[in-house]
């Protein structure tokens, strides 16, 4: 996407540390609250920060405000306090920023379904703001890397399932914005396609964006993020590495750091 | 400037992708549609056992409002809601596309879809009952607005309706009211009275007579103010609809 900051591609260092040159964090929020028409508390003071070319993985039970989260991040959804801010823009006020700087992939089935892949894919990135040329090209490499060149050219809807999670992976990252969010990627996706997935998430990564990636595949997270936060009754209950959830837990895995933490 | 760029690229893109998701089912949708279309201009001649040319004329320039209306109010809804509930106009709100934008893409496709039947229609009764169909230079207008118009209603409910089962329980409510219950087909004179005073405010009468007029039929109500009345309903929706569009839960 241009205008960001994250043009050229360049990451600062993977420390999470910023200086004070850095560009302000792709992702920031603040305090977040939202409160339900019917009085339930989806986010109760979520804070978090996810800085140029991490990925941060958010887990959490069914129910715990993840996808509502995301959802407020996008503009889909208003706080009831509490601040978001892109790039240092307050997107809470300034909804157009946010669609212009995020990339989303939803839970929901695909808006593209009736479309091949590719012409799928070419739509939403030229939509994206992208070049003709250069989204074709993109098109083809992601094809490639997730080895999805035999449905290439057939209609999304379809497909069996995890191909279409992947299909709705690589609709959000054509063009990608300054932060993605991705909801729940690798449901359905076979073990060898999810690898290949976690991998582009990382190297879409590394051009410079901040990466919200909403999972319950805990095995894979580990490997793959920088830091994870847990999330439960719309609170964020831990945040760290992964390696740091675990040890905090006194476990070995996180998994078991997700059954202590969660259930507690 | 650049907005207005950013708008036509979008608008175009949107166009193409309405156009595309429809791609598969265009030969049956359109057959249906026609069958539906002549069906009208041809049906409505059988609850009478003598047709003169001009009550010929009269319904057959009726039936292709009734058409239009029957899509925008009946079919628009139904689709609207369905991608609602799938999650699509969610997930369209989330790209950096105007909303507005959107929407227009939405009912110039269904314009392209309709038109041409619309059409066909008018040509098989101007056949049936055997007359000459006389074209004002209104009449493209008046097909547009009408569709515009009822589609940007049939959006505002298909947006607010709770679920794909009370959309299909309006839609058919606006069939019925369409085809028995509006003057479109018959004289306003033979509605009882609080049904004719509701359709000089509705713009169903105003639709009708503005595409009879533009037919070369002779109408009773003012073409100003059937354009007035139709332009502030679309004009009402639009904002309505958009407005709906940018609330965030």
């Amino acid at each position: 996407m241009s205008g960001t900051p994250y043009d050229e591609g360049k990451c600062p260092e993977r420390s999470g540390i910023s200086g004070p040159l850095d560009p302000p964090h792709p992702l920031r929020v603040t305090e977040l609250v939202k409160c339900m028409d019917g009085g339930q508390l989806v986010s109760d003071g979520v804070s978090l920060e996810v800085p140029a070319c991490q990925v941060l993985a958010l887990i959490g039970p069914n129910g715990a405000g993840k996808t509502s989260l995301l959802r407020q991040i996008v503009g889909l959804s208003r706080p009831t306090s509490g601040q978001i801010a892109i790039t240092g823009v307050d997107v809470v006020e300034n909804v157009g920023y946010a669609r212009r700087a995020c990339s989303l992939q939803p839970q929901s089935p695909l808006a593209f379904s009736a479309l091949p892949i590719r012409e799928a894919l070419t739509l939403i990135g030229r939509l994206r703001g992208g070049r003709p040329p250069v989204v074709m090209e993109r098109a083809s490499e992601l094809i490639s890397t997730l080895k999805l060149e035999e449905w290439a050219e057939s209609r999304i809807e379809r497909l069996p399932g995890g191909i279409q999670r992947l299909v709705g992976f690589c609709l959000a990252i054509i063009v990608p914005g300054s932060v993605i969010l991705l909801d729940e990627p690798t449901n359905d996706v076979d073990p060898l396609r999810r690898r290949l997935m976690w991998g582009e998430i990382r190297r879409v990564a590394e051009t410079g964006p901040a990466v919200v990636v909403v999972t319950h595949n805990l095995n894979e997270v580990s490997g793959a993020v920088d830091r994870v936060a847990m999330m439960a009754r719309g609170r964020i209950v831990a945040a760290g590495s992964p390696v740091e959830l675990s040890a905090r837990s006194g476990v070995e895995t996180l998994e078991d750091a997700f059954m202590m933490i969660g259930a507690g | 400037m650049q907005g207005l760029k950013h708008w036509i690229q979008s608008y175009r893109l949107l166009v193409r992708w309405h156009l595309l998701k429809i791609r598969p089912w265009i030969a049956p949708v359109l057959l249906f549609q026609l069958a539906t279309g002549v069906g009208a201009s041809l049906g409505v001649g059988f609850l009478f056992p003598h047709i003169s040319a001009e009550t010929g004329y009269f319904l057959s320039t009726g039936a292709p409002t009734a058409m239009l209306l029957a899509v925008g109010l009946a079919v628009v809804p139904t689709t609207v809601t369905r991608a609602k509930e799938a999650g699509v106009i969610d997930y369209m709100m989330t790209l950096p596309v105007p909303r507005l934008a959107y929407l227009v893409a939405d009912l110039t496709a269904w314009c392209i879809l309709v038109l041409p039947v619309g059409a066909l229609s008018l040509a098989a009764s101007s056949y049936r009952y055997g007359f000459q169909v006389r074209i004002g230079f209104l009449l493209l207008p008046a097909v547009l607005l009408t569709l515009i118009a009822a589609s940007s209603i049939g959006y505002l409910y298909g947006l607010l309706s709770p679920s794909t089962m009370v959309t299909s329980a309006v839609s058919n409510f606006a069939i019925l009211l369409i085809f028995l219950l509006s003057p479109i087909n018959f004289p306003a004179d033979r509605l009882p009275g609080l049904l004719a005073a509701l359709h000089e405010v509705l713009p169903i009468q105003a639709v009708a007579e503005l595409i009879r007029s533009s037919l070369g039929g002779s109408v009773p109500g003012s073409t100003e103010k059937n354009l007035a009345l139709v332009v502030a309903w679309t004009g009402a929706s639009l904002w309505a609809v958009h407005l709906i569009m940018s609330r965030r839960d």
